[in-house]
């Protein structure tokens, strides 16, 4: 039974075809652990809570920063230095204080995770590294919850539902059946290092906030088994079908008890620190005498870089044109983000063997976003 | 024998599909191992295989006009 003003308040969802009383009620009485109150976070809590979720469970241990405004729109400037997940709690309770919030102030860890995860209905993943995800989900497939994953990177998102049976098939998929964890320390940027869209978290967030109205309340076809690809560039989306996959379980823990124990954080760790430097780094061995700097963008690419000496070689002209870099002993090679100078790093590891050459994480990119925070 | 291969996210960074020449290529282990030797750094990452919107776990024959995806995995939010 809804109250008076419960009936004011979701009258649009009451009248709705195929909704109604009986797709309300299931709301008010879901359970939904949002992990994450950043990006992806801000735009799923406020719309999950406007829908009526009885209980939404909110779990994040970092503190709001300026930088985080351009797109974790649940925060503004009065809140810069408090906690996410209580500040978040604060305008949910504003939104509406009949919803019942619990405020998890803390990292998701290997210790903490299935006991977090246990008492809510279903999960969704708003968080920022790998480590999380790869936890997020183990756990969830092991308490058998639907889990909404949603991940951005510069102007690209991808949407997906893990662990939710289809009906027919009686098939059920999760991250790990697209993307097994074969790959020790696979090198991947961070948004941090090379940027956002600030709109596009705001787009998967609210699909995310989507598929868990959707699942709760039974109406339509999940997107289960399936993987939604937004690109904001191109107004285009493409969705993939997952199929199970034999290797999903490469470096997996097998057990909710050997979850404890996993160490996610060495499984996933990003990048190749061997032949990888970061911008303080890239800044020391730049101003060194023995060092050559080569770019290895195509010759037009923006941004352009005036603020020191270094030679262009186009990664697509470098193995013709390698001889000119005999010289000094280090190369210091870098391109937008990070990504073609460590291909340039393993071609020229095998032309000068003897030679240190590195790749500056996040690229020009990352550099002159490092600068510009040095600058304020 | 033309396949038309989509690139996602951060691979458009490294691979320049119209530089490509996959005529040749008949299976996606052929195209994987082409893609790898042309942009080694590819091998340090964590993508996914999908031939016409289904993922592929192992060696899958390719055929005329086949459009074979591939989806890096990213973790921002």
């Amino acid at each position: 039974m809804l109250s008076d003003s419960q009936h004011n308040r979701y009258h649009r969802h009451l009248i709705l075809k195929d909704f109604g009383l009986p797709a309300q009620e299931k709301l008010l009485d879901a359970t939904v652990l949002v992990i994450g109150a950043g990006a992806l976070g801000s735009p799923a809590l406020q719309y999950l809570a406007s829908a009526g979720i009885g209980c939404i469970g909110i779990v994040d241990f970092d503190t709001i920063e300026l930088s985080n405004l351009q797109r974790q729109i649940l925060y503004g400037v009065d809140d810069i230095g408090k906690s996410k997940a209580e500040t978040a709690a604060k305008k949910l309770n504003a939104l509406d204080p009949e919803i019942q919030i619990q405020v998890f102030n803390t990292k998701l860890n290997s210790k903490n995770a299935a006991s977090i995860i246990q008492d809510f209905d279903l999960v969704i993943d708003g968080t920022d590294n790998f480590s999380s995800r790869y936890l997020i989900n183990d756990v969830c497939r092991f308490l058998n919850k639907p889990l909404i994953f949603g991940a951005v990177l510069q102007y690209e998102g991808q949407v997906a539902v893990f662990n939710l049976e289809d009906k027919e098939t009686k098939v059920k998929t999760n991250y790990r059946d697209i993307f097994p964890l074969e790959k020790l320390n696979s090198v991947s940027a961070s948004c941090s290092e090379v940027g956002i869209l600030g709109v596009l978290p705001g787009m998967i967030g609210v699909l995310q906030a989507t598929e868990a109205i959707k699942i709760i309340t039974g109406i339509g076809k999940p997107l289960s088994n399936r993987m939604l690809t937004y690109q904001a560039l191109k107004s285009e989306f493409y969705e993939i079908q997952i199929s199970p996959s034999k290797r999903a379980y490469t470096n997996s823990p097998n057990s909710l008890e050997e979850v404890l124990d996993f160490d996610y954080e060495f499984v996933c760790q990003s990048s190749d620190s061997s032949n990888e430097i970061d911008v303080d780094k890239f800044e020391h061995y730049r101003k060194d005498k023995d060092t050559t700097v080569i770019d290895v963008r195509e010759l037009e690419e923006l941004p352009l870089v005036f603020e020191f000496d270094f030679s262009q070689l186009p990664l697509s002209t470098l193995e013709q044109k390698y001889k000119s870099l005999s010289e000094k002993k280090r190369l210091l090679v870098f391109c937008n983000s990070g990504q073609r100078s460590l291909q340039a790093v393993s071609l020229l590891k095998k032309k000068f063997p003897e030679k240190e050459i590195l790749s500056l994480r996040g690229g020009i990119i990352a550099w002159k976003n490092k600068l510009e925070k040095l600058m304020k | 024998m033309a396949i038309k291969l989509l690139v996602f996210g951060q691979l458009n960074d490294l691979i320049a599909v119209n530089e490509l020449d996959l005529s040749s290529i008949r299976t996606t282990e052929e195209l994987n191992a082409m893609l790898k030797k042309k942009y080694p750094t590819l091998s340090q990452m964590n993508y996914a295989v999908a031939v016409n919107k289904l993922t592929v776990t192992e060696n899958t024959s390719l055929k005329d006009q086949d459009t074979v995806a591939i989806l890096p995995a990213f973790s921002g939010g």
